[in-house]
């Protein structure tokens, strides 16, 4: 099933693959950002099916709370992309119904079993 | 460096603290039972001081008794004399007895004072005589007349007797008297000190209570004190390793998104199985760190065999291949984090190897991961039951950089490399030791 996402990450070459990895499995990426602000505005205004979320943001933006924003006003469900995913983490994200917590360093195979359950 | 740190340095205090309190403490109990002694000293003193005072009592009430007991005889003697009623000589003997009584308790009391003793003696004749004289007077009365009793009495040898009685009745209770308020005023003196000495000894409970309440209270503070700082200290140290955890994870996937990004940018199919090869070996590597290090905890072990079965499941499931069985046998051996990326590497070029030639695309097959021990270190092996290896192959050899990879590592290893010969597939075996020299 293709999905339209949005990938929310600060790393520019991390984004630049995990749009080419997404466009791999098929899927359509309609929005990029780099900081929750840009991202909750192009959200709003591309509608994305599920969003790809890194946890650390640019401009020291939360990546968790805008996870949260983007399930409670738009319905949209967040993918999180981070290096480290905390146990407290997961319990406060419940509430953003994540599609699931991804670790890096990602391969296509973690990423596409993740997107399995979306 | 360890004297500037902390916890260290409080630990430290602490237990310098904690050293004099035990030598004040044990001072203490020396001092508590040396007072105890001395106030039970100072007792049995005063207790000795005060039955000396009673002693004298009783010396005194004695020489009083023996005095009222011959004036009494004698004043019934007199009224024998004038009325010759024998109701008098009953008075009368029972007063010679109580005198003879009362002299006999003061020579029992006055034997620790030969001075008074000396007394005695004469006192003693002089009673004799006294009641000698008496009993005449009272036989002469019982015989006849008046008459010839008082001529006894004129006769005076009664009554000298009985005033040199009274002289040295006087000399003794004088003396008495002297000694019952000189050791009166001893009784007070050590009243006086063992009531300072109750004192004193009250009070220097009193301070070591407080003080010893005081150095609980420190103590109690420095432990809580201490207690929060290690506390703190874990926190920003828990902190500092999951911001690296962090960031050598996000550095990974910088590097493997690098080279995805060049393999897929790349028009040969050669160019891009290289870089998916290096990628394989990035993810291997990136997984050991992650086995290594899990979030909100310190280092963890790294388990071998665990290791073993994730990855070649990884790298299996990678290819999509339904047509490959994994069978996977291993202990769970717990390695020097040293040991754990050259094994993690060696493992990733084994099972990519196995995978390569030993399952080529469209041949179903089987590929057998084993971790066990030998000769009291590990083997771990990687077999599959493709067409094996050509008759001549010889791993020192090879221009592959998968086999001088693997020769490296094991030499990094200290291990040993071993190709076995097998009737089916190829068959390859690493033994190293359970830790680094």
């Amino acid at each position: 099933m293709t999905m339209r996402i949005m990938v929310v990450e600060d790393d520019a070459l991390i984004a630049l693959d995990m749009v080419g990895l997404l466009e791999e499995m098929g899927h359509e990426v309609v929005a990029e950002a780099a900081d929750a602000c840009a991202a909750w505005e192009l959200a709003e205004h591309d509608r994305p099916d599920m969003a790809l979320v890194d946890i650390r943001l640019a401009r020291n933006t939360d990546g968790g709370k805008l996870a949260l924003k983007l399930y409670d006003r738009l319905g949209i469900r967040s993918l999180f992309v981070s290096g480290s995913i905390t146990e407290e983490f997961r319990r406060e994200m419940a509430k953003a119904n994540p599609v699931g917590f991804l670790g890096k360093p990602v391969t296509r195979r973690t990423l596409g079993d993740a997107l399995k359950t979306a | 460096m360890a004297s500037t740190d902390p916890a260290e340095t409080s630990g430290s205090d602490r237990q310098g603290a904690r050293e004099r309190t035990y030598r004040m403490l044990a001072g203490v109990m020396a001092a508590l039972f040396l007072g105890f002694g001395a106030l039970g000293g100072l007792f049995l003193w005063y207790d000795n001081a005060t039955s000396w005072v009673s002693h004298t009592h009783r010396v005194r009430t004695g020489v009083a008794d023996t005095l009222e007991a011959l004036t009494e005889a004698e004043s019934a003697q007199r009224a024998y004399v004038l009325t010759a009623d024998r109701r008098f000589v009953t008075t009368l003997e029972d007063a010679k007895r109580r005198a003879l009584a009362s002299f006999e308790a003061l020579d029992r009391l006055t034997r620790d004072n030969p001075a008074q003793q000396d007394r005695l003696g004469p006192l003693r004749t002089q009673m004799a005589i006294r009641l000698e004289v008496i009993d005449q007077v009272v036989a002469a009365r019982a015989a006849g007349a008046p008459v010839a009793a008082i001529r006894i009495i004129r006769q005076g040898r009664g009554i000298a007797a009985m005033d040199a009685i009274r002289a040295q009745l006087k000399d003794i209770d004088a003396t008495e008297a002297r000694l019952e308020v000189e050791r009166r005023a001893r009784a007070d003196t050590i009243r006086v000190l063992v009531i300072g000495a109750v004192l004193a000894f009250a009070l220097l409970l009193a301070i070591v209570f407080i003080r010893t309440l005081r150095e609980l209270d420190l103590d109690r503070e420095a432990e809580a004190d201490s207690a929060e700082r290690l506390r703190r200290l874990l926190a920003d140290r828990t902190l500092l390793i999951d911001e690296v955890n962090h960031r050598v994870k996000n550095s990974l996937q910088q590097i493997a998104s690098v080279v995805r990004l060049q393999s897929r940018a790349s028009p040969h199919a050669e160019t891009r199985e290289a870089l998916e090869k290096t990628l394989d070996r990035i993810m291997a590597v990136g997984r050991v760190h992650e086995q290594l290090y899990r979030s909100g905890e310190l280092l963890g072990d790294f388990d071998a065999g665990l290791y073993a079965e994730a990855l070649s499941r990884e790298l299996i499931e990678s290819l999509g291949r339904d047509d490959v069985v994994l069978e996977t046998d291993v202990i769970s051996a717990k390695l020097d984090v040293r040991q754990a990326t050259p094994l993690a590497l060696i493992l990733n070029e084994l099972i990519t190897n196995a995978l390569k030639y030993g399952c080529p695309p469209g041949r179903a097959c089987r590929i057998r991961v084993t971790l066990g021990t030998d000769e009291g270190g590990y083997r771990l092996s990687v077999a599959d039951d493709g067409h094996g290896l050509p008759a001549n192959f010889n791993p020192k050899q090879g221009k592959s950089l998968g086999m001088r990879a693997i020769d490296a590592l094991t030499r990094q290893l200290q291990g040993r490399f071993i190709v076995e010969t097998s009737e089916v597939g190829a068959h390859f075996a690493l033994v190293f030791p359970r830790s680094l020299a």
